[in-house]
């Protein structure tokens, strides 16, 4: 294992553990994925699915997310540690950056690969012990080096999805 | 929910993805004499100067990248037919068998349409022609065969079945015994001999490259459980670029 590998996974470690012990809620997430943009040309396509779990914790004014993003992507599959700053607008609704580091999974060498995006969760139902929502968002994603491979390294695409938080 | 179980689900959510991983290409140069073409949806190859009324629809092999089949595609190209490869889900055609029929609505082609698939791929082709068996002229497997949930025995077009010695992914003897799944058997010592076959009732033409593996009929690199080759990728596409183009002449010449 490479010493950036070696770092880049305790660092990992140590901020799941971290926002473990402050977690308040757990969120798990399924999106199906359309795509709008890919390199310079506008056009829709299926951009796959995605599965979230995520710990939350908050404060007064913002709650912070941390957990694994797994995709499927015009690459294959990626999966990806995940952070999202999120602010309550009202009871039901909140709005959130998102920033996502990962790897795309290759044979024998993964390729870097980050997002950046923004989503809004509106609050469904609310359960003794759970709440499900639905998410709806905006996110660009980049894989630097599949331009190596493939003509297709940057998508802009739109996650709609349903999350339940417990 | 109890902090193991929460744990759990994440390795079990990790754990699937990683096992998801695909084998990337190696370096392929596209010859300038094609247009190439990639969208979200698929990669297509067709040759600039001429217009050619017959369509290859090529499936990737399970858990590799597409363009891992640039570079055997692009010789088949050259020789004035169309080639289209389509994107699948994780790279797994296997998750989307009906997706060739989109794929057509998408990709403009007239005239004569074959299809075929590389291993996994293989499997997807079949279950396109036990579906729609009159959308297609002939079917090329390469390194993979039937079972009897895909037998397409009764099929009235013809089938290349080209396997490899050291393939031990789809060894000869499952290729050769999975014969009954297929139109009637023929084995060709040489790709020459379709020249002096006749035309006939639907055939399954076997052809064996020696020397050759799983991997190397695409181009990416060793694959896991694979045998050693014991000729270069190149060679082998060399063989498997002939035999396809034998193929599909003899057959058009029906």
């Amino acid at each position: 294992m490479s010493k950036f590998k070696r770092k880049y996974l305790i660092c990992f470690v140590l901020l799941v553990l971290v926002t473990m012990s402050y977690a308040q809620e757990f969120d798990l997430k399924v999106s199906t994925i359309q795509g709008i943009r890919y390199n310079s040309i506008w056009d829709t396509y299926p951009g796959g699915i995605e599965i979230t779990a995520a710990y939350r914790s908050s404060d007064t004014i913002f709650d912070y997310s941390f957990g694994m993003s797994a995709r499927t992507v015009q690459w294959g599959t990626q999966v990806s540690i995940l952070s999202e700053l999120s602010y309550s607008l009202f009871d039901n609704l909140r709005i959130g950056l998102e920033v996502q580091n990962g790897l795309a999974l290759f044979y024998t060498s993964p390729l870097y690969v980050y997002s950046i995006g923004m989503n809004t969760d509106l609050i469904l139902l609310k359960l003794n012990k759970a709440v499900i929502g639905a998410r709806l968002g905006l996110r660009f994603t980049h894989c630097p080096k599949y331009l190596n491979y493939g003509a297709i390294n940057c998508i802009l695409d739109i996650p709609i999805g349903l999350f339940i938080s417990f | 929910m109890r902090e193991n179980s929460k744990i759990l689900l994440l390795f079990t959510i990790l754990t699937l993805l990683v096992i998801a991983c695909s084998y990337l290409p190696e370096g392929v140069h596209i010859d300038t004499a094609l247009n190439y073409q990639e969208t979200p949806e698929y990669l297509s190859l067709d040759l600039i100067s001429y217009d050619s009324d017959i369509t290859l629809l090529f499936l990737p092999g399970g858990l590799v990248d597409p363009h891992a089949y640039l570079s055997l595609m692009q010789r088949i190209a050259l020789d004035s037919i169309n080639v289209v490869i389509p994107k699948f889900t994780s790279n797994l055609a296997i998750f989307e068998l009906s997706k060739y029929e989109s794929l057509l609505d998408i990709y403009p082609h007239t005239g004569f349409l074959y299809i075929s698939g590389h291993s996994l791929g293989g499997i997807a082709a079949l279950s396109a022609v036990a579906e729609s068996p009159n959308n297609f002229e002939g079917l090329i497997l390469l390194g993979t065969y039937p079972s009897e949930a895909f037998a397409i025995s009764d099929w009235d077009h013809s089938v290349l079945s080209l396997y490899a010695e050291n393939d031990s992914l789809s060894t000869s003897a499952e290729v050769l015994g999975a014969s009954a799944f297929l139109p009637e058997k023929e084995i060709l010592s040489n790709v020459n001999s379709l020249d002096t076959l006749s035309a006939g009732s639907a055939k399954t033409f076997y052809y064996l490259i020696s020397g050759g593996n799983h991997a190397q009929f695409g181009d990416y690199g060793v694959q896991r459980g694979d045998g050693v080759p014991s000729i270069s990728v190149e060679e082998q596409h060399q063989q498997i670029h002939a035999a396809i183009m034998k193929f599909i002449r003899w057959d058009r010449s029906e």
